[in-house]
């Protein structure tokens, strides 16, 4: 297998064990970052955990490059420094004011432009969504921006041939085996792996190491393109879900009551 | 003073907190119940690069430091307060080989003990009590290029699992006629025996070291002759006691989440207990002791960080946070009220190991004569 050139896309996250408020700006329909405000510290998404760690066993077994990248504020040095620490090469920020309140859109064409600009590239490895927005959208926008093939909801996936994938892909209880070549950009569930913790030596090898900065000038961005005024979609709302059993009790002659509860369970679409 | 954790700190400690969560925590119940060490766990501490923390990098460690293991063992500590003790053992029987041992016995240990492909155990105690080494019996006798090394010694926490042993025996009298010795637990003569059963710590193990004629070459003595105490005594003091008070740490701060936890949840009279003022004295004292103890414990660190000597100040940390911790545990048991006394939940565990802290590695009345000689001078 030849060495392979790979990009983990990453999203910084507040530590899921911590407990925080969400807030969201009315005039921007972005969400306020309280969980910064009070030092709740910035952790590797969930996912994209999965995606570093794809590509760092990838690495391992082939040889080749890992750059993690993420398009934030500063504050999520924290989490590239964390990428360091499990082994990748070279961590990437992406971040300039303008970049702020970029919808799923924006944060793709930046996320584009920076891996453009290391070159060309095997595999881009993304989380399938993000803890924050939930929405899944970055990583398919970011293979056409790229123009790459697609291979989305991985679970499992192997080299056929030095240039060619088969992987499998998982949702709602399907699954499908899909083949493509490099270059290619993977979505990945949380049951490819299970993403390493970093060792003491890996925290002392990232320790000094040196985070790229690329702003908006350095990408070559116009300023149209970015952020809130790139983005074409809007976050109206923000309403918290709730769900509650719903319970009926059917009295009665045991035969007829089973009756009665496959007809309410065929109106309920169960059956 | 700056009392922040470095980035570096922060992900050592979120790391490692992950790190409990996922690999230890899950074993621990196994632990209660078996009372024995996991291998599992041991071999997870050495991938991680736990073991190695205060080995130098050119023996095959990090060389982080003492306020870095104290983070560690915290955290391990809060997970399970028996890994948090066995682990803080095994860098125990580090220290004096990294102190004291010449630059063969270095390279011949230090590379396997950061690795874990070696278990460490410091052999010091035996049945006239661990307060007094002065009286320490066991016997090395020097015969040729060998010394004959002859004992008992007991409540060895490792003792079990240890492939080196740290032995300090008698070369002559009084307390300046003690040495100190690196034994492999392969050697003709030294064995572990009893083990002890214990009401906490389960899943760090105790007992005694048998050594009947055993010989150990005069490479392995670490230090000088007559040096033994002094080797021994420092070791205790910077990693012991600190090891000890890290393990309390991490006692402490499960406490607070425990307590927190229920206060929030067990409803009482139509609301949550943590609205009774009774519950919430309970809690801050839990809270503060936390905070206290943590200030004191990261302190000391700090100092033996700075190669300062600072015995009392470490003396201060291990006193106050394992105290703390068994009166902290104690009130999280009282807040879960019946529940605490029952298995599935975790409170009576905390204050069983945080029992276990109060004499270890020096008592808190041997804690009180430090800090008393340095106040009085």
């Amino acid at each position: 297998m030849r060495e392979l050139n790979l990009i983990a896309c990453i999203k910084s996250v507040p530590d899921p064990r911590s407990s925080f408020k969400s807030e969201m700006d009315p005039k921007t329909g972005t969400v306020r970052r309280l969980a910064d405000e009070i030092g709740i510290p910035r952790v590797i998404g969930p996912l994209d955990r999965n995606a570093l760690e794809a590509a760092l066993r990838l690495k391992e077994l082939a040889g080749g490059r890992v750059r993690a990248m993420t398009m934030d504020s500063p504050a999520a040095e924290e989490a590239l420094r964390e990428a360091l620490a499990w082994g990748a090469d070279e961590a990437i920020l992406i971040s300039d004011p303008a970049f702020a309140g970029a919808d799923t859109l924006a944060t793709a064409r930046s996320l584009a432009a920076a891996i453009r600009k290391c070159g060309p590239f095997d595999m881009v490895l993304c989380g399938a969504w993000s803890y924050h927005g939930n929405t899944g959208q970055v990583g398919p926008q970011l293979a056409a921006m790229l123009d790459v093939a697609h291979i989305p909801f991985v679970t499992h996936f192997e080299f056929v041939s030095d240039t060619r994938v088969r992987a499998r892909s998982e949702w709602e209880g399907e699954y499908a085996i899909a083949e493509a070549g490099l270059p290619l950009l993977i979505t990945v569930n949380e049951t490819i792996n299970q993403p390493r913790h970093a060792t003491l030596m890996g925290i002392m090898g990232a320790r000094g190491r040196e985070i790229l900065h690329w702003d908006a000038a350095t990408l070559g961005l116009p300023a149209d393109t970015v952020g809130l005024a790139g983005s074409p979609s809007r976050v109206t709302g923000i309403a918290l879900m709730s769900t509650a059993r719903k319970k009926e009790v059917m009295r009665g002659d045991p035969e007829a009551v089973v009756g009665q509860l496959l007809e309410k369970l065929r109106q309920e679409g169960v059956l | 003073m700056d009392f922040r954790l470095s980035e570096e700190q922060k992900l050592l400690r979120r790391t490692v907190r992950e790190f409990a969560e996922s690999v230890i925590a899950p074993r621990v119940q196994a632990m209660e119940e078996t009372g024995e060490t996991s291998k599992e766990v041991i071999g997870e501490l050495a991938k991680q690069g736990l073991l190695g923390v205060c080995i130098p990098p050119e023996y095959g460690g990090t060389g982080m430091g003492s306020m870095a293991r104290m983070l560690i063992v915290e955290e391990i500590g809060r997970v399970s307060a028996a890994v948090a003790f066995m682990l803080q053992t095994m860098h125990l029987s580090i220290d004096p080989i990294v102190s004291a041992g010449g630059d063969e016995v270095k390279k011949r240990y230090l590379p396997g003990l950061a690795s874990g492909e070696h278990l460490g155990c410091m052999a010091v105690t035996e049945s006239t009590g661990g307060s007094d080494p002065a009286g320490l019996r066991t016997q090395a006798n020097l015969d040729g290029d060998h010394y004959i090394l002859n004992g008992r010694k007991v409540f060895i926490s490792n003792a079990h699992v240890a492939d080196l042993f740290i032995v300090v025996a008698r070369t002559g009298e009084g307390a300046k006629g003690l040495s100190a010795f690196v034994v492999e637990a392969g050697t003709q003569g030294i064995r572990a025996g009893r083990k002890e059963h214990k009401f906490g710590l389960k899943g760090c193990t105790t007992g005694e070291v048998v050594i009947e004629n055993c010989r150990v070459p005069v490479a392995n003595r670490l230090g000088d002759e007559g040096q033994g105490l002094k080797v021994a005594f420092a070791a205790i003091s910077r990693s012991g006691r600190t090891g000890t008070a890290g393990t309390a740490l991490g006692i402490l701060a499960a406490c607070l989440e425990a307590a927190v936890k229920q206060a929030n949840e067990r409803q009482l009279y139509g609301e949550p207990i943590a609205k009774l003022q009774g519950i919430q004295w309970q809690v801050s004292d839990i809270w503060m002791d936390l905070q206290v103890a943590r200030l004191l414990c990261y302190q000391a660190a700090t100092l033996i960080d700075q190669n300062a000597r600072c015995d009392p100040e470490v003396a201060a940390a291990k006193f106050y946070a394992t105290e703390a911790a068994v009166r902290s545990a104690k009130k999280a048991v009282d807040i879960y009220g019946g529940y605490g006394y029952l298995n599935e939940y975790p409170v009576q565990r905390y204050y069983r190991d945080a029992e276990c802290l109060i004499a270890s590695a020096g008592t808190a009345e041997v804690m009180r004569i430090i800090m008393a000689k340095a106040a009085l001078g």
